[in-house]
């Protein structure tokens, strides 16, 4: 009987994706997630090296705290600092120009 | 903060990797006969906002292909090692750097299982 | 005048800039335009500023039968319109240019007093806030008309883009532009020279990709995607989205340099704005 009431908060849950699922994620960790992001961002920017969605998932995840859907916001907050580290790493892989041999004659 | 978070990301993607390979690679060898047409790799393959691989590849049986790249056809003849044809995918640029391939698995363009799914298809071209 | 130019120009003059570890942009022009001509041997020099037309037959002919009705006409005269219409002090745009309207082809330039590559569209903007009028906005709207009146009354003229040696600060400004131009860039990685120097001619999906060789002399350009005309600054911001990677504000000083680059690459190719594009 506990059990099936358990079961049903859980898809009742799960159906309206909503933040019960994300019960283990506290609104700090979130939020220091989407500050790292921030970061990652502004570090991939100062090399000219930001990505066209980063700042757009940043502002997505912090909607997404915000209306405490946490997990979603996670992801969001995960995916943009991972693209910040990525273009800042692309840009430092080219800082000495090469011409490609592509054009050479 | 990015080293520690490129750990943090090599060791989930790596996770993710072994889970979706071993799920999914056996998957990919039993569908082989059937040139991959029910493949799940194929939508994510031939889908604009994810593989897009016809932008640049004919593909037999794709609308409207480019021409930038190889034709895929023979994949098992030119990728004896699915490993290979993995790792070309994920970043062409390892093995010709003035490759014009977008690094499909290192920039994310598609998720690590998303990866898996067009390398299990392709492998069947 | 940015922080970077100024140490890239004090270490060229410090360094004195060893021959043969930098091709000079004479150097880079005649390789680049070999580039094209050994790729596509049949197509002669003077086809090159009808873009991905002097390589696409069958898209020439569709091309062929819009330019019998240009859709960028309406826009020419509205702006000449505005070309002569006084600002509200009864200054004109002449007061500004007074070799205009024909002045497409003296930009980009390197302005020494500023220190910086001085685009038409700024120059534009600099004359209408001399003259107490808001700036026009850089990718859509009424710049568009101006400046297709002014390509259009420069058809016929050269591209003659100069890096002038008396100043380090325009060379620095020029390698700037053409690192923009050869660095990869967002989430796809690609330069712009993947798409139009590596593959131009090659297909993507159903588009042939340009070649980059003539890409300056038809701006503004109708695009039929567009519905309408739009800025150079406007194409290079969709081609950095098309990579994903966060396009740079319209004449800023990276798109400024990359202009002055990729407009020095055509030296020698007439204007022949506006133009009408897919």
């Amino acid at each position: 009987m506990r059990n099936k009431t358990v079961i049903y908060a859980l898809l009742l849950g799960l159906a309206l994706g909503a933040p019960l699922a994300s019960a283990s994620l506290d609104a700090t960790a979130v939020q220091a997630a989407i500050s790292a992001a921030e970061d990652a961002r502004k570090q991939a920017a100062s090399v000219n090296g930001e990505w066209r969605d980063t700042a757009k998932k940043i502002k997505e995840a912090k909607k997404m705290l915000a209306e405490g859907y946490l997990a979603k916001a996670m992801d969001l907050a995960t995916v943009a600092e991972r693209e910040g580290e990525l273009g800042y790493r692309q840009m430092m892989a080219q800082q000495e120009f090469e011409m490609p041999a592509f054009i050479k004659h | 903060m990015i080293e520690t978070f490129s750990r943090k990301v090599a060791t989930l993607s790596g996770a993710a990797l072994l889970a979706a390979g071993a799920v999914l690679t056996p998957l990919g060898a039993s569908a082989d006969n059937h040139g991959g047409s029910e493949m799940p790799g194929k939508a994510i393959a031939f889908d604009r906002g994810k593989g897009n691989c016809l932008a640049c590849h004919h593909i037999e049986g794709g609308q409207s292909p480019g021409n930038i790249g190889p034709p895929l056809v023979a994949m098992k003849a030119r990728y004896p090692e699915r490993a290979k044809l993995h790792a070309q995918i994920y970043d062409a640029t390892t093995i010709n750097p003035e490759s014009a391939m977008p690094p499909f698995g290192k920039h994310y363009v598609l998720s690590p299982e998303e990866l898996d799914l067009v390398v299990d298809y392709v492998w069947t071209l | 005048m940015s922080k970077k130019i100024l140490i890239a120009a004090a270490l060229a003059v410090a360094v004195g800039l060893p021959a043969g570890a930098m091709a000079t942009p004479e150097e880079d022009r005649i390789q680049f335009r070999n580039h094209f001509q050994d790729r596509f041997s049949e197509v002669p020099l003077e086809e090159y500023p009808n873009g991905v037309y002097a390589i696409d037959p069958v898209g020439r002919e569709n091309w062929e039968a819009i330019e019998e009705f240009p859709p960028y006409e309406p826009f020419i005269d509205t702006g000449r319109d505005m070309w002569e219409k006084p600002f509200a002090n009864g200054k004109t745009y002449a007061d500004c240019f007074p070799d205009g309207p024909g002045i497409a082809h003296k930009y980009p330039h390197w302005d020494k007093d500023k220190g910086m590559v001085m685009t038409l569209p700024l120059a534009l903007n600099n004359c209408r806030e001399a003259n107490s009028e808001e700036p026009l906005k850089y990718k859509k709207g009424p710049i568009n008309d101006l400046l297709s009146y002014i390509a259009f009354e420069s058809r016929g003229e050269v591209t003659n883009v100069v890096v002038p040696e008396d100043d380090p600060r325009a060379l620095a400004a020029y390698e700037d532009g053409k690192k923009f131009y050869y660095t990869r860039r967002g989430q796809l990685n690609f330069s712009c020279a993947h798409c139009h120097v590596q593959n131009g001619g090659l297909v993507l999906r159903t588009e042939t990709l340009s070649p980059s060789l003539g890409h300056t002399t038809h701006f503004p350009v109708y695009r039929s995607k567009w519905g309408t005309v739009g800025t150079l600054h406007r194409r290079f911001t969709g081609c950095n989205k098309q990579v994903r990677a966060k396009p740079f504000e319209a004449h800023g000083e990276e798109y400024r340099n990359l202009e002055y680059f990729l407009t020095y690459m055509s030296n020698g190719l007439e204007l022949n704005g506006p133009g009408a594009r897919k």
